[in-house]
């Protein structure tokens, strides 16, 4: 591992714990440009944790982080990462926004505070909205698109920023399989226009099928290089003893597991 | 019909009921979807000890309550930080405010009329003075919410994206609780104390029912607060009734009408759908 212009992420001896519970310890990461990475590990592991230390919204206890080669705080990393949280969680589902105001928010961090929206933005708005198939709904309100439409909205959001590196938060969650699997064409489409793509997922099947590196999470950080061919098996490292692999007989989905939490 | 015009004093309500539907409708419409509605109510009444403390010292009670009502909006604000959940750190404010305007009350002599007018609300009681420094305090909030008006959306609705975005999260909510209490301080004269929340939660859940998007509810609170001010205000001019529970009523009588609409509205597509 070194770190040189196409690092962008670079994680060394991170150690991270609420109070006396240690969720993360000792971790070490290495991200490069046009990586698609997944990120699983059962619920609690630490999966959220360590992508809110790389986006800079928690400081570890010890250890270093650069983002872009710079603190992740910094304004100017941070504006280079389009992220897209959990929308259950963040999301009033009676909030009176229409689909392109959504959109629109996610220009703010580059547009600059104080600064109206110009013609550009709009522009890049529009196109964001057509990238994810969205644009002919961009009146609508939120709150009338199904849970994949309002994914792939949360996701336009992300792409307005037009990052460099974009992260997603278990983005499937309460969506059907033919909208993820829509939504996962699109994460391909991207992360082949050369942008960096970290999926956390605890899904290990679907994500495995699309990702070239895989970080299982749990307290520590096991990195696992997809495309060099990985074994499910080694992958029950993430799991430990907290959960056992369910096989399902999908067709075309070799290996598929899905977690079943005991 | 125009002749209470002629009147300075209905001038002065007019002006004054105009600037603060505007004020309380676009303040309003952001606590109301943060859950914070009752900050509202919970600065009103400490409002009312910086009233109480205004006549009590001899300073004028609108300056005297907005210094009391801020300081006290970033004490609030403090306790949340301090893992006090908000509702609970509203209500010791809320307590300590009354407590201090009971006080100072019983030891007074001879105020409690004109502290009632605070309470209650009065179209008579605004003068130029208090009509320049409600004007003054409203024009600042205003420019203030149309300068972060694409920030303040964006933390309303998803504070977690807006923080890793680099926003100033923290410094946007502290602003959004001082305008807050700036709004309630320049509710007061015309609605009075006890019904200034209803007047910053009545405009935007009425608008709320009926709007597609944020920018659509924001304008439609705000001609909501405005139709029921000019209402409400030529109501208890011609009944000789008190001005803020007149506007409010009126008020209500709005948001019944929107969930009415709303209603109708949802029926209209279930049918839609059937068929």
């Amino acid at each position: 591992m070194g770190m040189d212009k196409d690092t962008v992420i670079w994680i060394k001896g991170v150690t991270f714990s609420y109070g006396a519970h240690i969720v993360l310890e000792n971790v070490g990461l290495e991200v490069k440009r046009g990586d698609f990475l997944g990120v699983i590990g059962p619920n609690g592991s630490g999966k959220t944790t360590l992508i809110r230390i790389i986006i800079g919204l928690l400081k570890p206890d010890s250890g270093l982080v650069r983002l872009f080669g710079a603190p992740p705080a910094s304004a100017d990393a941070r504006a280079r990462v389009g992220f897209v949280p959990q929308k259950v969680t963040n999301f009033d589902q009676n909030f009176p926004a229409s689909v392109s105001e959504v959109v629109a928010m996610g220009r703010i961090p580059r547009a600059g505070i104080m600064k109206q929206l110009g013609a550009k933005d709009r522009e890049l708005i529009e196109k964001a909205l057509d990238e994810v198939g969205m644009l002919e709904h961009r009146d609508k309100r939120i709150s009338e698109l199904s849970g994949g439409q309002q994914q792939r909205v949360f996701m336009a959001r992300a792409l307005v920023a037009e990052p460099e590196l974009l992260i997603l938060d278990e983005p499937t969650v309460g969506v059907d399989r033919y909208a993820q699997k829509r939504f996962y064409a699109i994460l391909k489409r991207l992360n082949s226009a050369g942008i960096t793509i970290i999926l956390i997922s605890h899904d290990i099947g679907v994500v495995s099928a699309h990702v070239n590196k895989l970080a299982c999470v749990n307290r520590s950080v096991v990195l696992h290089d997809v495309s060099k061919g990985v074994n499910p098996a080694d992958l029950i490292c993430a799991y430990a003893d907290r959960m056992k692999i369910v096989r399902h007989g999908h067709a075309g989905c070799p290996g598929h597991c899905q977690d079943g939490v005991e | 019909m125009l002749d209470m015009l002629e009147y300075g004093f209905m001038q002065r309500a007019f002006i004054a009921g105009t600037l603060i539907a505007i004020v309380c409708s676009v303040i309003g419409l952001f606590l109301v979807l943060r859950r914070m509605s009752l900050m509202g109510d919970g600065l009103a009444h400490i409002a009312f000890a910086g009233i109480a403390g205004g006549m009590f010292f001899n300073i004028y009670p609108l300056l005297s309550a907005l210094v009391f009502t801020v300081l006290s909006a970033l004490g609030i604000q403090r306790l949340k930080d301090m893992k006090v959940h908000g509702d609970a750190a509203i209500a010791i404010f809320f307590s300590f405010g009354l407590a201090v305007g009971i006080t100072l009350i019983s030891m007074s002599k001879g105020f409690g009329m004109d502290l009632f007018s605070y309470l209650f609300g009065s179209i008579l009681a605004v003068n130029e003075t208090d009509l320049a420094f409600i004007s003054v305090l409203c024009a600042v909030t205003v420019a203030l919410v149309w300068l972060f008006y694409k920030e303040l959306f964006y933390i309303t609705f998803d504070e977690e994206s807006a923080r890793a975005g680099g926003l100033p999260v923290e410094k946007l909510n502290t602003m959004l609780i001082v305008l807050t209490a700036v709004t309630v301080v320049v509710s007061m004269r015309v609605v009075g104390v006890l019904l200034v929340s209803s007047y910053i939660v009545l405009p935007a859940s009425a608008a709320l029912l009926i709007s597609r998007s944020f920018q659509n509810t924001l304008f439609l609170a705000a001609a909501i607060a405005l139709a029921s001010t000019v209402v409400g205000l030529t109501a208890a001019f011609y009944f000789d009734a008190a001005a803020g529970g007149a506007i409010v009523l009126v008020l209500v009588g709005a948001f019944v009408s929107a969930m009415i609409l709303h209603k109708l509205r949802v029926n209209a597509a279930r049918e839609a759908n059937l068929h």
